[in-house]
């Protein structure tokens, strides 16, 4: 673990409030989010039970539940009132600008990954190819939904499509409690946000306390509560006492999912409460893109959707995978003072004071030419152990590439620039006398294309087993 | 309950008693160096009943529902002479199983040749047709049964006797067994929840690892249980099963190594004071005094027993005891295992966090390094927010 977030979980327990790990919001937050809750069945994950949603916090969210959810048609009747209403709400997002590209894109806010997990790779998953002709079919809403649905699962890392609440607070704040006791939501906003006069651990506690934020409901409300409303749904035999007994769930329901819809917006207030990040609009310019994109295709009639990925595919995500979450950490170190400041605790990069600068220094290069090369002096401000010959950026400027040179016994760090501040027209980049520095390893990005995975990498082979028709 | 009378017997007294099985016995190996736990397992300790006892809180019970579809799954698969198990058997473990001889040695089942035998009897009973059935497997395979349901076999943990009950015990013709056991969570588009499926193989590992057991003691060399285990799920959403085999030996292995060492509950139970035992569980309806009065002599007993909170511990039935007994004692475990692993032999929250801003001076070199290492972390904080000033 790195030994600021280390310090900070141990400030967090012995002040009984959660540190900030970030001095800024490093996430996309939409004006007009779509907050979505939602139950399915224990132990189904099939037969969802209920879904709450709702734009803005002040109107009565909607909810739709299905009396018995192991029904196929209960379930659709309940999915296509669901869908309506969310595809009705991304329809806002078509309008495009002059390059084609959608003004604004939608945001799904869930509660926790396992919801977003739920609701993209379960319920999107088994919808988005039924079909709406010939028998027993599905009302042509909820498969168009569900290729909407599988279109926000799976995202990329610095998406903010889609927010899932416990993660995005963890990424800002550091609790003092168990990892795994972040994943409660109510419990970890006890932490980050207590009402008045509680100390962090007690509003945790008290957090716990109230019902899950989903998809799995509390098993002894199911027992206590759900079993018996099923129960009475079958033993009706008229409209009227099943439609009592709706509503009689619906209430039950919105007694459960109504904290955990309420705590989703208190997420997004604390992360409110934060600066945006600089790269946060790049990012939601790429989140846009890419919903556009999948606008287009749903438009054309080619929103498909693999269940089982080819190995290519496979490695080829993961290849992009890689290379984003690389972006973002680079990007959040670099908009970020306390975020790349992990980075010099793990001893990655160099903080310092500026004591020497030589903007005119020329050396010989390998060909014995004469180049200029000018040369900064660091008084670092913690222990620098890199070896000379590391290659370093300057944190605010990352086009200026360094490099460490050999210590000379004084404690001081000698570095070298490579490239962005050797010229006349760039040596103004470099840092003045006097002035605080990071230098980090996060440089620009190269922007060459990254070669496409043609052939099958190891790391993908398939052993083919005795049935090869088992992996379609 | 077992006859003899040990330190084990001695430390749960009166509280209610709640034997092993599989599951639990797979629980108890994923907390590692956890000396509560280990002395509460070997002592059959009801732990539900126990936490909610002194946490004041109702115990979390499965829910129906999972109950109900977990049952539906399994009485399909089984339906029809085991038909799919039989079918799946032949592809997925290449079994020639020309004829099918099945039996079935649950408690329901035996209850008619067998009227009168309950509880323990019924267990001892259950477990030695099961070593009868796998000594004909082995003498005389061309007429032994070679499909058994709800075999049992025994496990020594702690010197107390754990029964198991198997889903279905499958023989082949080329003289192994194999265990199957089925399960009613998906697997979907090929990939099944992982922390489900880690924690099933733990549990058929239990399974197989009895089974050699049973084969030593019936002189039969423990490698004829074959460790490729097969395990039956619903493919997607729906109950249409499928088959995964998947070779544990490893997890085996693993849990032999375990379990040797799980003996020395009675040692752990040694060393805390003679007399230390359990309260009686207070009757259903007692009063609100009477629960105080118990769940605080509870608590008591648990004291000298040494727990280890780690990131596992949250789904231990005592987790909210244990957790507020870190938090008393401002333990830097409370933070989970990457927070105590890097502050190493300081334990303390408040030490650590005196030896980070120099207020302590280290006593020794591991002291020192963490020391190092976390006012590196406070520095680089301050740095960034506020500047070296």
């Amino acid at each position: 673990m790195n030994a600021l977030h280390t310090h900070q979980a141990l400030l967090a327990a012995a002040e009984r409030r959660a540190v900030a790990k970030t001095t800024r919001r490093h996430v996309h937050l939409s004006p007009r989010p779509l907050v979505l809750v939602g139950y399915h069945l224990a132990g189904d994950l099939g037969a969802p039970l209920a879904l709450m949603w709702g734009t803005s916090r002040d109107e009565e969210p909607h909810c739709t539940v299905v009396p018995e959810p192991r029904n196929r048609s209960l379930r659709f009747e309940a999915l296509a009132g669901f869908a309506a209403e969310f595809l009705a709400y991304l329809s806002d997002f078509e309008s495009r600008d002059e390059a084609g590209v959608c003004l604004d894109a939608p945001q799904l806010v869930v509660p926790n990954a396992a919801t977003a997990d739920w609701l993209g790779g379960i319920v999107g998953r088994f919808t988005r190819n039924l079909r709406a002709d010939g028998d027993s079919s599905a009302p042509p809403s909820v498969p168009l939904a569900g290729k909407y649905l599988s279109f926000f699962a799976d995202l990329m890392p610095g998406s903010s499509l889609v927010l899932a609440a416990t993660d995005a607070l963890t990424t800002h704040w550091q609790t003092g409690q168990l990892p795994s006791e972040d994943l409660n939501l109510a419990a970890l906003l006890g932490w980050i946000d207590p009402p008045a006069g509680m100390y962090a651990p007690q509003a945790a506690r008290a957090g716990e306390a109230s019902p899950p934020a989903g998809p799995e409901s509390d098993p002894n409300w199911d027992a206590e509560t759900l079993a018996e409303l099923i129960q009475e749904w079958h033993a009706a035999d008229d409209e009227a006492s099943r439609s009592a007994i709706r509503r009689e769930l619906a209430g039950e329901i919105r007694e459960q999912l109504t904290p955990a819809w309420a705590d989703c917006w208190r997420a997004l207030d604390r992360l409110d409460s934060l600066p945006a990040a600089d790269h946060v609009t790049s990012r939601w310019q790429s989140d846009r893109r890419s919903w556009t994109g999948h606008c287009d295709r749903v438009a054309e009639g080619r929103a498909y959707f693999r269940n089982i990925p080819t190995p290519v595919q496979d490695a080829t995500r993961l290849r992009i995978l890689e290379a984003r979450t690389e972006d973002l950490q680079r990007e959040m170190a670099w908009d970020d003072p306390l975020v790349m400041a992990a980075v010099v605790a793990s001893g990655e990069a160099l903080a310092g004071r500026v004591v020497r600068t030589d903007a005119q220094r020329r050396t010989q290069n390998g060909n014995g030419r004469m180049v200029r090369r000018p040369l900064i002096t660091i008084e670092p401000a913690l222990e620098f152990a890199r070896p000379a010959g590391t290659t370093l950026f300057l944190s605010t400027n990352p086009g200026v590439k360094l490099e460490v040179l050999p210590s000379d016994g004084s404690g001081l760090i000698r570095a070298e620039v490579l490239r962005g501040a050797n010229q006349n027209t760039t040596i103004g980049l470099l840092p003045n006398l006097g002035d605080e520095v990071v230098l980090s390893p996060y440089g620009k990005p190269e922007f060459y294309q990254r070669p496409k995975v043609e052939y099958i990498p190891w790391t993908h082979q398939q052993i083919l087993e005795d049935e090869p028709e088992e992996s379609q | 309950m077992t006859n003899t009378s040990g330190p084990l017997e001695s430390f749960r007294g009166e509280f209610p008693r709640q034997p092993l099985n599989a599951r639990r016995v797979a629980g108890a190996l994923e907390a590692p160096g956890c000396q509560r736990r280990t002395a509460l397992d070997a002592a059959a300790v009801n732990l539900d009943k126990l936490g909610s006892l002194i946490s004041n809180s109702p115990k979390d019970r499965q829910s129906p529902f999972a109950i109900t579809r977990g049952n539906q799954f399994e009485q399909q698969v089984v339906a029809n002479g085991m038909a799919e198990i039989v079918s799946l058997a032949r592809r997925h473990l290449g079994l020639l199983i020309p004829e099918v001889r099945q039996h079935d040695l649950s408690a329901a089942a035996l209850r008619e040749a067998y009227p009168g035998v309950t509880g323990t009897r019924m267990n001892e009973l259950r477990e030695r047709l099961t070593r009868q059935r796998a000594e004909e497997m082995l003498t005389d395979p061309a007429q032994a049964y070679n499909l058994i349901r709800h075999a049992m076999t025994r496990l020594d943990f702690g010197g107390e006797i754990v029964y198991l009950e198997q889903d279905v015990l499958a023989f082949a013709v080329d003289g192994r067994i194999h265990v199957v056991e089925i399960k009613s969570y998906p697997r979907i588009d090929g990939r099944a929840d992982p922390r489900k499926a880690s924690a099933t193989v733990r549990q058929t590992a239990v399974y197989v690892l009895s089974l050699q057991h049973l084969m030593v003691e019936i002189g039969a060399p423990p490698d004829v249980v074959s460790t490729t285990t097969m395990i039956v799920l619903p493919e997607n959403l729906f109950f249409r099963p499928i088959a995964v085999t998947i070779d544990i030996d490893m997890y085996v292995r693993r849990l032999r190594r375990q379990l040797a060492s799980v003996p020395r509950a009675a040692e752990i139970l040694d060393a805390i004071p003679v007399g230390t035992r359990l309260p009686a569980h207070p009757a259903d309806g007692a009063g609100a005094d009477e629960l105080t009065a118990a769940a605080a002599a509870a608590r008591e007993a648990l004291a000298p027993l040494p727990p280890r909170f780690t990131d596992g511990c949250v789904s231990c039935p005592l987790f909210h005891h244990c957790r507020d007994e870190a938090e008393f004692h401002r333990s830097t475990a409370r933070l989970g295992s990457a927070v105590a692993g890097a502050c190493g032999n300081v334990t303390d929250i408040a030490a650590a966090l005196a030896l980070a801003e120099g207020r302590r001076a280290p006593a020794d070199a591991s002291e020192a390094a963490v020391a190092a290492t976390l006012a590196r972390g406070a520095a680089a904080a301050r740095f960034a927010t506020g500047g070296l000033t």
